[in-house]
């Protein structure tokens, strides 16, 4: 039915070269993802990169006289850079905060993250820890003054706050998928066409998110 | 409620959606000469007085704002192919017309910031907002339709803003049907039914009784 | 692997039916609050009982209590159905347990639920003051559960009885002690995990100093929680080199179109200067216009 379509697709995939059309979507799966993903610091590290190179300009720019006009547009593009690379970084520490003993317990969630994060989970931990210690764990009888179990006999840790994966997100296919399995026993088969809208648990499509083939939104 | 309470839910700001729309490619029309902007975010211009170029829509806002620009209302959004939307919308009730996935943040930007570039105006808003609440309309009575067998939703040319809107609703009913539907569940009811199972060992028992 | 279930909603409920029935089923249990915490399976230190004394009991039948005392007043449960046996054993047992209730009520645990219901009642994002009347009696109960069941077991023991097998009062009363306990810790927990995320969540929309008025609503341990988090946070940033504390919502054009409402007269912005008359409209750079515009001076302006 329509052209406007064509338009887009042919800017979104031109778009989709440039590291902020990368950031953005980095930015987008992580705040729909329940789990913590992994950080992509070539990404980071080139956007900051382009961050600093503008603000050299601008300053320069500055100097030379440039044209108000001019400066207050580059100046809007390094706003929206810098709000998008903040916000990144700040939603994931605030998901390292949620979860944080869940992550730092875990190797494989440990290894998604940047060296600083790591860092900032671990005394996350031992700050809530030590704070649960204090207020509650030291003053609960023997046998219930873990943080991480009910009681002694519980077998496995079963006080750690952790994402639910089963949670249900919504996506968009980039291309066709083709039928894809939602779950272990192949009764739940779904056909993922390019460009549509889906609603699936996140569990399900997770290695399609993490392969870039479909964008939490 | 709890959609509400759960920050999980509710993921992107009414801002954080028309942030992204911001970057949606727009046609403008610039009445001063200025040079190629190498932004960040991509290459833009040369401007020459009268001579059409695609731009992003913040890009196209701050020009307009500053005079320098009048901005092309997309080919959409006209009186002409919103009534053609809209008939379209009401005849089927089962479907979502295609308009730009960002539509409804896109055309409140340009009311707000150009309203004199749209022809029609006060006409095209008012399609607009009638194509919006027969979509929702059609988002409300299709909620009615998720059951216990529903494991997974399609909803094609459904729009950022409309997602954005249904998300705690739709999120929270889809997994309040698949948790009493799991079979876990269904086992773990078999089992208490019958009793056969003994619970044998419970672990550390013994350090309870040491004491 | 438990991470990718749903949490069951009604399997821990028939798991020990159905003495721990009435413990799991308390509204406060499935409160929101306690999301944090998984809901699934109060571990018990002991088997469920075995069948004989398992009767379904039909919802509608079932006694509002089957945990509590019965109160004196009321005459000894002839027409009541339900678990009489439990019901004589934890009343023979539970003695001394503490009246753990608010008024009319002598359920366990209750108590501890009122802070649970006071988090729930907050607005998201709000804290009240920390409620140390009651966490310090919720303490104090899980001292005297853990005194009671501690008490059981040695009379088993004393009585040489198999505390893994023997079904008697005694094990009973033991199970509704330490299951009471448990549901006190969860309570406790939750309260203070849930008050540190909202803790936690001023660091990012007020900074790391608190205004006296929200201090006063904090314990000891939350304002030296608030303190080593921002520090946490702190150190994050000077090693990423880049603040996250600002650009808190997406940005705006930093130009912004205004309207003087009262003669300032000549200002210099910058590198010039503006004359900004009664009722003239100008294009400031957004943060040179915010002071004006909070005293009130100006106002921006909306086509």
């Amino acid at each position: 039915m329509s052209s406007w379509e064509d338009e887009d697709s042919a800017a979104a995939s031109a778009a989709a070269t440039t590291d902020v059309e990368l950031l953005k979507r980095a930015w987008r799966n992580e705040k729909a993802a329940p789990e913590i993903l992994h950080f992509d610091s070539a990404l980071v590290s080139r956007a900051r990169e382009q961050i600093q190179l503008l603000e050299e300009t601008l300053d320069d720019f500055t100097d030379n006289g440039v044209d108000d006009l001019v400066v207050s547009l580059y100046q809007m593009d390094l706003d929206r850079t810098l709000f998008l690379l903040r916000s990144y970084l700040r939603l994931r520490l605030q998901k390292i905060e949620k979860y944080m003993a869940h992550i730092a317990n875990s190797d494989d969630l440990l290894s998604r993250l940047s060296q600083q994060e790591q860092r900032f989970a671990k005394s996350c931990k031992e700050i809530m820890e030590k704070h649960l210690e204090q207020s509650v764990l030291s003053k609960l009888p023997y046998g219930y003054d873990s943080v991480t179990r009910q009681s002694l006999s519980s077998t496995e840790d079963d006080m750690v706050p952790e994402p639910q994966l089963d949670t249900f997100v919504f996506c968009k296919t980039k291309s066709d998928v083709g039928a894809f399995q939602l779950d272990d026993i192949g009764e739940e088969v779904v056909d993922l066409v390019a460009d549509d809208l889906y609603v699936l648990r996140y569990k399900s499509i997770k290695g399609l998110v993490e392969a870039g083939r479909i964008d939490l939104i | 409620m709890a959609g509400q309470s759960d920050p999980h839910l509710s993921l992107f700001s009414p801002s954080e959606v028309e942030f992204v729309a911001e970057d949606e490619i727009v046609e403008i029309v610039p009445n001063i000469r200025m040079e190629a902007l190498n932004m960040i975010c991509g290459d833009f211009g040369p401007f020459f007085p009268q001579i059409p170029s695609k731009v992003p829509l913040w890009l196209a806002v701050a020009l307009k704002r500053r005079g320098k620009c009048t901005i092309r209302a997309p080919e959409w959004m006209t009186v002409e192919r919103l009534t053609q939307v809209l008939d379209a919308e009401r005849e089927s009730p089962r479907e979502f017309q295609p308009l730009p996935f960002h539509y409804i943040e896109i055309s409140k930007l340009l009311f707000d910031h150009a309203r004199d570039d749209i022809t029609d105006a006060y006409l095209v808003r008012s399609l607009i907002e009638d194509i919006r609440d027969v979509r929702f309309h059609k988002v409300e009575s299709g909620l009615e339709t998720i059951s216990g067998r529903t494991h997974a939703v399609k909803l094609k040319n459904l729009s950022a803003m409309e997602v954005n809107i249904v998300r705690p609703f739709m999120v929270r009913t889809l997994q309040a049907f698949y948790k009493h539907d799991s079979p876990q569940m269904i086992q773990q009811a078999d089992n208490t039914g019958s009793r056969s199972t003994p619970v044998t060992d419970r672990g550390p028992r013994r350090d309870l009784r040491r004491r | 692997m438990r991470n990718v279930t749903p949490l069951p909603v009604v399997a821990p409920q028939t798991k020990h039916a159905p003495m721990i029935l009435t413990l799991l089923c308390s509204p406060a249990y499935q409160s929101e609050s306690t999301k944090f915490f998984p809901r699934d399976d109060t571990k018990f230190p002991f088997p469920p009982p075995p069948a004989p004394l398992v009767r379904p009991i039909p919802l509608d039948k079932r006694p509002p209590r089957a945990i509590c005392r019965p109160c004196r007043s009321q005459a000894p449960s002839s027409d009541r159905s339900g678990p009489v046996l439990e019901r004589r054993s934890v009343e023979q047992v539970a003695r001394g347990g503490g009246r753990a209730g608010g008024r009319g009520s002598r359920m366990y645990a209750r108590r501890a639920s009122q802070l649970l219901k006071e988090l729930d009642a907050c607005e998201p994002g709000q804290l009240v003051v920390f409620n140390s009347d009651v966490f310090d009696q919720v303490i104090r109960e899980c001292g005297e559960h853990n005194a009671q069941f501690q008490a059981l077991i040695r009379k088993m023991v004393e009585q040489n009885l198999d505390i893994e097998t023997t079904r008697n009062e005694d094990h009973y009363g033991a199970a509704i002690h330490h299951l009471s306990l448990l549901r006190n810790k969860r309570c406790l927990m939750a309260y203070m995990y849930n008050r540190a995320e909202t803790i936690r969540s001023f660091r990012w929309k007020i900074g790391p100093v608190l205004p006296h008025e929200i201090q006063e609503k904090l314990n000891f341990s939350e304002k030296e929680y608030f303190r080593s988090h921002s520090t946490a946070i702190k150190s994050y940033i000077s090693e990423m080199d880049i603040d996250l504390t600002v650009d808190m919502v997406p940005p705006k054009d930093p130009y912004i179109q205004v309207r003087v409402l009262e003669d300032i007269g000549e200002v210099s912005l910058g590198d010039h200067s503006v004359s900004l008359t009664k009722n003239s409209l100008h294009f400031l750079r957004r943060t040179d216009a915010e002071q004006f515009i909070s005293q009130g001076l100006m106002e921006e302006f909306l086509e």
